[in-house]
């Protein structure tokens, strides 16, 4: 029993720590956008009651259900991320597959957000969502080799083990070019920054274009909760997980993937959309072969 | 009561504009989007989050239409304003602000909105479809409903007609829609009306119109930097956007351009055209052009050569920054009337 309570608290726990760095990174991507912090601070308090206030609308002949499955799906898919990260001793999802399993989940996202596209039954809403493959197809594979390189160099999947490996040295200052191409997919699933061609303002905003109220806020939510999520593995993969002076594990935890979703969030709001075609080339020709190289040089390491 | 008092003002404390201009009303949009930036209201990009539909300008009764059309596309709460003055829009922003939190009155406007609205589209869709006029379906969703005159409802799922097919570039059989765009869309020029064939996502095919005529008399730098403006705007940088609409802002007022925040524009402008982010004519030509003298000789644009083959998502963007040196097809607007 007291186990249960055990369980329920710190899943609680992790919803709302997930939730803070939601709220981090909008604050955060507002103010790289050239807004006062102060506003972009109190922004997703009001936006969340002016969304909660507006009605739901649908469009003519629109696949309702695998629209809603798209825009509701993401949220769970960012609270599930946060449950794999070891904010303690380990995760709240026992796993010695934790690096699989946040790649599946990210890879979920691409049908979330291709439904989302599709079921508006929108012009729009269908160029988004096909672009967003587009560029899926662009962040994907750098972002699942940079996932080897940490893998590698602590001969484990275990999220835990691979934070425990990086004693002295954290890998993301000797895997630097994984560290930035994994930052690059968080960025791509959660559709921000230079990577939200799909969301567009070009295309009145892509997948985005026919939701509002409550469903546009839960996609807005999802995807903040996605960039703080993916963060917050990042900070077991590349950031030495809980390890730090003074203060408890899991505080070192928040505060690691505090920082590093505002540095993230900041940026991508200061960053302009780039074209679907050009992010294609960046991916292929300029960062996977990096990332390649960068596992190259793991494997190396590790084998002497 | 306290509560909902309070939550209600939360809800209402910065409203999501949607703003469109009519023709001619490029002078009341600016004013618009200079009260909107000094409240630190955000604009909105597509009238389905939108609480407020602003239209700036005086609509043709043409456009009325289109207007309406769009109205219909707010979810509610909802305010309508008009601003015929430039003068008037912080005070017309204010009124849509009081009657969004008038929540008995939205509440009456919701319920009979359900009861009247039973499915505008389908309502409507016998008394527009012979219409020569393309009602502005602004491309959200509910486009190309009944503007094909023979889109008999078999053919027609939910009253829009199919795709029909058609030879790609590459010679391949491809499905295409006809997609328009404006007369009445944010950050485009007003009355423009612009009729895309899509193949997929590339333009095919594209037919201009010019609802009503353009102001002529603003000096073309304005022009010139509010394209600019709306260009970044568009590709995402709102903090360009925002310095392009100052300097704006500073040459509508006649008061010293800060010129060392224009030139540190012009270099990320160029930056971004070289990255492929914004066309490169808002780099070259724009911004050139804005240090010629007024009376130059401009060369024109014609909006159908401008958009045809390019991505659907490039549309708005070649327009954005073409928006001072467009003409569409004279003789088609002719022919269409």
């Amino acid at each position: 029993m007291t186990e249960l309570l055990q369980g329920v608290l710190v899943a609680a726990g992790i919803a709302a720590a997930v939730l803070a760095l939601a709220w981090a990174s909008s604050a955060a991507l507002a103010v790289g956008a050239g807004r006062p912090a102060a506003t972009a601070l109190g922004d997703p308090l009001l936006e969340v009651c002016r969304l909660l206030r507006q009605r739901r609308r649908t469009t003519v002949s629109a696949d309702v259900a695998l629209w809603r499955l798209g825009g509701w799906g993401l949220l769970p898919v960012a609270l599930l991320l946060g449950a794999l990260v070891p904010w303690g001793e380990e995760s709240l999802v026992p796993t010695s597959l934790g690096v699989v399993w946040a790649n599946t989940l990210d890879v979920l996202v691409w049908a979330l957000v291709w439904l989302l596209g599709w079921g508006a039954n929108s012009v729009a809403g269908l160029v988004g969502g096909y672009r967003f493959l587009a560029l899926a197809l662009a962040y994907e594979l750098p972002l699942m080799f940079a996932l080897v390189a940490p893998a590698m160099a602590a001969s484990s999947l275990d999220l835990a083990v691979i934070a425990g490996s990086q004693e002295g040295l954290w890998y993301a200052v000797w895997m630097p070019a994984a560290f930035v191409a994994y930052l690059l997919g968080v960025l791509g699933f959660a559709v921000r920054g230079p990577l939200s061609a799909p969301a567009g303002q070009e295309t009145s905003g892509g997948v985005l274009a026919e939701l509002s109220g409550p469903d546009l806020l839960v996609v807005r939510l999802g995807r903040h909760a996605l960039l703080g999520a993916g963060a917050a593995v990042a900070v077991p993969l590349f950031l030495g997980g809980g390890s730090g002076p003074w203060l408890p594990d899991p505080m070192w935890v928040v505060v690691k993937a505090l920082v590093l979703t505002a540095s993230l969030a900041y940026l991508a709001g200061r960053l302009p959309v780039l074209r679907v075609p050009r992010l294609l080339e960046i991916g292929w020709v300029v960062v996977l072969p990096l990332v390649v190289l960068q596992d190259l040089v793991v494997a190396v390491v590790v084998v002497t | 009561m306290g509560l909902t008092q309070q939550l209600l003002g939360l809800a209402t404390r910065r409203p999501r504009c949607y703003v469109v201009e009519a023709p001619g009303g490029a002078s009341q949009r600016m004013a618009v989007e200079r009260e909107l930036d000094a409240r630190g209201w955000r604009p909105a990009w597509s009238p389905a989050s939108a609480d407020v539909l602003a239209v700036c300008g005086e609509l043709l009764p043409e456009l009325a239409q289109a207007a309406d059309l769009l109205w219909s596309q707010l979810p509610g709460p909802r305010a309508r304003m008009t601003v015929t003055d430039p003068g008037e829009a912080g005070a017309g922003l204010d009124e849509v602000r009081r009657q969004l939190t008038d929540d008995p009155a939205q509440r009456r406007a919701a319920r009979e909105r359900d009861r009247d609205e039973v499915s505008p589209r389908l309502a409507s869709h016998g008394e527009m479809g012979h219409g020569e006029m393309g009602h502005g379906e602004m491309g959200h969703g509910e486009m190309g409903h009944g503007e094909m005159g023979h889109g008999d409802m078999e053919m027609a799922p939910g009253g829009i007609a199919l795709a029909e097919g058609a030879e790609d570039r590459d010679g391949l059989e491809m499905d295409v829609l006809t997609h328009p765009l404006g007369p009445l869309l944010d950050r485009w020029p007003g009355g423009l009306e612009l009729r895309l064939t899509l193949h997929g996502d590339v333009v095919g095919d594209a037919s201009a119109q010019r609802w009503g005529s353009q102001e002529r008399h603003r000096p073309f730098q304005v022009v010139a930097w509010d394209a600019v403006a709306t260009t970044l705007s568009l590709a995402g940088d709102e903090r360009g956007a925002r310095a392009a609409r100052g300097i704006r802002a500073a040459m509508i007022d006649e008061v010293e351009v800060p010129t060392r925040r224009a030139a540190k524009l012009r270099t990320r402008v160029a930056r971004l055209a070289a990255w492929s982010v914004v066309p490169d004519s808002v780099a070259t030509t724009l911004l050139d052009l804005t240090s010629d003298a007024d009376h130059a000789p401009r060369p024109t644009v014609r909006v159908g050569d401008l958009v045809r083959g390019h991505d659907l998502a490039d549309v708005r963007l070649l327009i954005a920054s073409h928006s001072p040196l467009l003409t569409t097809d004279e003789h088609e607007a002719a022919a269409r009337d």
